[in-house]
Parts: C-alpha cells; sequence; structure tokens
C-alpha cells in the first residue's frame, strides 16, 4: 500500500487565509523573487547588532551574483558556500542560487585540507568564503588556483538579473552521512527545496510574519530549509544566533514566535525554566518544531502547559528535510504526523521507503545508491501507519535484534514504552547473553532527575516496579529478562544519540 | 554582597547537580580540581546549561567569554568572582 500525502489534510488547523497563502513558486529564484518585492521593507535577518530588510538582502545578493557571474559561473556550475551562521551565509546562497548556479553548502568546520577536497570531489567551480573563514582556503588557493574564492562583499561592475531556471535543475548539495553513514552530497533540485520549504508552513496555526530565531546550523538542512528558508518565504524575520551561549539572552531580546530545535535542546530551555521560575522561551514564544532526534511526548506535555505547540517532525538530508509534521501532538502522542503533499510512502518488510518531489536527485562524492529501479527511497528507519495516516517511526532496520526464536525485535519500539513514564530519561534495549548462554533482552535506563525526585524515598526501587510492570504487558517475545538502573548517563555521539551496545 | 569562593563553588554545584544528576555518582566530590569534561563527563548541553544557568544564579553575562575554555570547576568560580568584582 502506498500512502500520499495531501494539504487538504492539513487545511483545518490554519485559517483559510493563511492557507491560501502556502503558495507554489516551483524554484527558489522565482520564491526569492516574489517574496523580496512582497515583503521589501520588512526585517528579513538579524545577526549582532545589525539588521537587513528583505530588499536590502536582494540588492547585496543582487552584487554578488554580479560577482559569480563574472568569476564564469553560469547554469548548474556548482559554487561552494563556505560561510558559519551569519548574514554572509544569507547573502552567499541566495547569490550563488539565484545565479542559476548550484549551491554545496560546506560546513564551516571544516579543516583547509577538506575544503579543498569537498572542492574537487563536487567538481566546484568557485567558492564564497567568509573573510573570517578565508584561512580555510589556503590549501585550495596552492593546490586549485583556478578555482576563484570570493568573499559575500564580492560585487561586480554590472548588475545580472536573477537566471530563470526550471523546478527540476539542482539547487543545493547538503553535506549526508546518508543511511549509511558515509559522508557525501545529497543533490537537491529547486522543487525539492521549494516544496521543503513550504512543508514548513502545513500544520501550523501562524506562518507569516513570525519571528524566528535561528539556533541551528545553516549548514543542515533542519537550519537551511526548516529555518531559514521558510522564514524567509514566510516574510518572517529571523534572528541567527552568534552562539548558542547567547541564545537565551537573544530570546530574551528579540522575543521570538518560532523556534525549530533538537530534542535535547528543548528540554534544556524547559528544565532551565523549572529552574529559575520563568520561562526561558519567553511569553511570545508560540510554536516549536523539534526533530532531528526521537521527541519524548513529555516535552510535548510539559510544552503544552506553557502554552508553546511543540510539532515534532521527521525528515531526511535526503527529503529536502520534513517528510511529516505531525499537528496534533496532544492526541497522536509518539506520531512524527501525517506525510506533506507531494510525499509518497510505502512500508517494505516495515521499512519506510520515501517518493516525491521533495526527494533528492542524487547522491554526489560517491558511487552508493539508496534508491530502488523505481525510485522509492530506503530510508533504513521502521516504520508504521496508524487507522487515521498519522506515522510512527519504531526504529532502525540494522538495530534489529533476531532472538533465538527468530522473532523480529525493534529495540526502539520497546524502548519507546518504557520512556513512557515521565521517570525514565533515556533506555535502551539490548541482545545480552544470561548465564546459561542462552540469549535474552535486557533494558538499561537512566533516570530523569527531576522526575525522580518525586518518587518518594526509594525512587530508583519504585522507578523499577513501575518497569517490570509495563514489560508485564507486553507480549511474552518482546519482554525484557534483565532491567538494570544507570547511574552514568549512556556514551552519547556528538549530536547526543546514544552509542549502541555492540552485539 | 561579595560572595566568596567557598559560596560560589557551592552554588555552581549546586547548578552542576540540577543539569545533570549522574554527576554526583561519576564525581562524588567536587572541588576546584575537577575537571569539567573528564570528570563530570559534561555534554555539549550541559556546557551550554551551565553557562546559561550561571548568568542566571550569578546575575553576570559570560558574552565575552567561550564557555569551552573552562577547563576545571576553578576555572569557573575565578571567572564567576571576576565578573562579580
Amino acid at each position: 500500500m502506498i500512502y500520499t500525502g495531501s494539504a487538504d489534510a492539513f487545511r483545518k488547523y490554519t485559517s483559510p487565509e493563511t492557507f491560501a497563502g502556502i503558495v507554489d513558486d516551483g524554484d527558489l529564484c522565482r520564491m526569492w523573487q516574489r517574496c523580496a518585492k512582497a515583503y521589501a521593507e520588512r526585517t528579513a535577518v538579524v545577526y549582532d547588532g545589525a539588521s537587513v530588510t528583505f530588499a536590502g538582502l536582494d540588492s547585496q545578493a543582487a552584487g554578488l551574483r554580479g560577482a559569480v557571474a563574472a568569476a564564469g559561473c553560469g547554469l548548474q556550475d556548482r559554487v561552494a558556500v563556505l560561510c558559519g551562521n551569519s548574514i554572509d551565509f544569507v547573502r552567499a546562497f541566495l547569490a550563488v542560487v539565484t545565479a542559476g548556479c548550484t549551491a554545496v553548502v560546506l560546513p564551516p568546520h571544516l579543516d583547509a585540507g577538506a575544503v579543498y577536497g569537498c572542492c574537487r570531489l563536487f567538481g566546484v567551480k568557485a567558492l564564497v568564503c567568509q573573510e573570517a573563514l578565508l584561512p580555510k582556503c589556503e590549501v585550495l588557493k596552492t593546490q586549485a588556483p583556478d578555482i576563484p574564492v570570493l568573499t559575500p562583499d564580492s560585487a561586480a561592475a554590472e548588475a545580472v538579473s536573477v537566471r530563470e531556471v526550471s523546478s527540476a535543475d539542482p539547487c543545493v548539495i547538503m553535506f549526508t552521512g546518508g543511511t549509511t553513514g558515509k559522508s557525501k552530497g545529497a543533490l537537491l533540485s529547486h522543487a525539492a527545496v521549494t516544496q521543503g520549504v513550504m512543508n514548513g508552513c502545513y500544520g501550523i496555526r501562524e506562518i507569516f510574519g513570525q519571528r524566528y530565531l535561528l539556533a541551528l546550523p545553516l549548514s543542515h538542512v533542519f537550519g537551511l530549509i526548516r529555518n531559514l528558508l521558510t522564514s524567509l518565504y514566510t516574510g518572517s524575520t529571523l534572528m541567527i544566533c552568534k552562539s548558542n551561549q547567547d541564545l537565551f539572552r537573544d530570546i530574551a531580546s528579540f522575543r521570538p514566535t518560532v523556534l525549530v530545535l533538537v530534542p535535547a535542546l528543548a528540554e534544556m530551555a524547559l528544565a532551565l525554566s523549572r529552574k529559575f521560575g520563568r520561562n526561558m522561551l519567553g511569553a511570545d514564544m508560540r510554536t516549536v518544531i523539534c526533530g532531528a532526534a526521537a521527541v519524548p511526548q513529555f516535552l510535548v506535555e510539559e510544552y503544552s502547559k506553557l502554552g508553546i505547540d511543540l510539532f515534532p517532525g521527521y525528515g531526511l538530508t535526503e527529503s529536502a528535510n520534513l517528510v511529516s509534521g505531525n499537528p496534533e501532538p496532544m492526541n497522536k502522542p509518539g506520531s512524527v504526523g501525517l506525510p506533506f503533499p507531494n510525499q509518497e510512502l510505502r512500508l517494505v518488510d516495515g521499512e519506510l521507503w520515501l517518493r516525491g518531489r521533495n526527494m533528492l536527485t542524487a547522491y554526489v562524492g560517491t558511487e552508493e545508491k539508496a534508491w530502488t529501479e523505481d525510485q522509492w527511497f530506503r530510508t533504513g528507519d521502521l516504520a508504521r501507519v496508524d487507522e487515521d495516516g498519522f506515522l510512527y517511526i519504531t526504529g532502525r532496520t540494522k538495530e534489529i535484534i533476531i532472538l533465538d526464536n527468530a522473532e523480529n525485535i525493534s529495540p526502539a519500539e520497546l524502548e519507546a514504552r518504557f520512556n513512557e513514564l515521565p521517570c525514565i530519561q533515556d533506555s535502551q534495549v539490548f541482545e545480552a547473553a544470561a548465564e546459561d548462554g542462552k540469549h535474552i533482552l535486557a533494558l538499561e535506563v537512566v533516570l530523569r532527575a527531576s522526575e525522580a525526585a518525586k518518587l518518594g524515598d526509594d525512587p530508583k526501587g519504585t522507578a523499577l516496579q513501575m518497569l517490570w510492570e509495563i514489560n508485564r504487558r507486553q507480549r511474552p517475545a518482546e519482554q525484557v529478562a534483565r532491567i538494570v538502573i544507570r547511574d552514568q548517563d549512556f556514551e552519547r555521539s556528538p549530536s547526543m544519540k546514544i552509542v549502541r551496545y555492540k552485539r | 554582597m561579595k560572595a566568596d569562593r567557598k559560596q560560589i563553588l557551592e552554588k555552581l554545584t549546586e547548578i552542576i547537580l540540577f543539569a545533570d544528576e549522574t554527576a554526583r555518582e561519576r564525581c562524588p566530590v567536587m572541588d576546584e580540581n575537577t575537571r569539567i569534561l573528564e570528570d563530570l563527563g559534561f555534554t555539549s548541553v550541559a556546557m551550554l546549561y551551565m553557562a546559561v544557568s550561571i548568568e542566571e544564579a550569578f546575575n553576570v553575562r559570560l558574552d565575552d567569554v567561550n564557555v569551552w575554555d573552562l577547563h576545571t570547576l576553578g576555572d569557573a568560580v575565578r571567572l564567576i568572582e571576576r565578573k562579580m568584582a
């Protein structure tokens, strides 16, 4: 069975006027031209005490677009963008894309060797580099002096107008570990990116004219598409946080209405609010978009008490960010929501396969292919869809445990059931050997300190009882034989994900 | 009123335990020599949490400081002391 997303499914969550405002520009060049005109006098971006209007940004981008063209870059040529989160990034990205070139977004933490390597690997014809990052272009300048290095301030004497492109043309190459963890580029078309931008608008009550705060890297699709481009598309103002250390100070001064966060930061904001007895996200905050990792239901409920809607979503770099969003997180706990328009999905042996306008055109810099002959992209995520069409991510295919009796167990699915207890911060289900050598399922958990404190004199003992009680209700093949409450957190990857025990 | 180093360390310890209760298990005794990453096992989110909490609890601003430059609790105490002076 193929499930297809539709705009109509999201209609009821937004006023008719607002919903009618979600228009399809087809490509990013048309989108930017329309927005720059429609919202000309509004402030588009604020950063480090400076701000720029939509018209101002348009004229800055036009200058750099001229310099990109003067450097000999034309339609579909690849131009790298090496800028940290800043107005420079926005200007460089818009200039490159509206020049009809494909923007190769390089993460600013790359070293000089990697910058050179990526430019070679991706066949880059020029590079736009922020002044402060110029030392990272030294190897490139020596090894490939034919590749011009521009700065965001570069401007040509002659203005060059926005190029006409078609929807199927390449728009951007984003870095990804993909489904296999091997680093490569995902090539996204204009159609994919504009679909991703529109997807950020569905299922949310207030969309246009918002105040966004950016705390995610712009070299990641969640930051670039859902945060920056959806903000521009909706005529909103985006404040770019200079450092995450300034996050709450920026919130206090800028008073954002929308925040796009990973769950770990959302939980931190909540803990700080409790500790200091005031809403650290500010009185104007209405919407938090949460993704890039599993969103615990506990967060949805706690944010709701603060009058903030927290929407869990699901997406990949390969899907130009969001595949689905949950417009009813209180009624559909644990779901990543309904598929967005033009998204097709199907489940094959439990694995989620995707097809649609938002999907990548190809990987670059690798021979790897993740899709089938009829263009289905295999996500490697295990999923299910409920009777109302809501999607749930239940684990990763490679995390499947196959028990002695050939039962396939998804640890993430089991973990989610234990994680429903507010006192459980995180858990891990894994295969262990019992004393008789037989393979058993084991569970380890870390307690959430603030909730565990409410469990009386023996929080560990009480939590254990609650866990065994949940375990008792599982079908026999899925029951764990051992439960341990850890004194220390699990080992975590840089992106805060639990490093799973190797079998 | 000027807080002394001992008071600052006590308040800082309280912040750390609120940020990460499990820090106590890893590091039963916290003093100025305690290393933030190695001994307390802080993650990037816990570091951020500590920075924001220091600002709130001590009413200081750390906008000119990179918290990743703080290696020990003693470094943090000295920083707070300087900021409060």
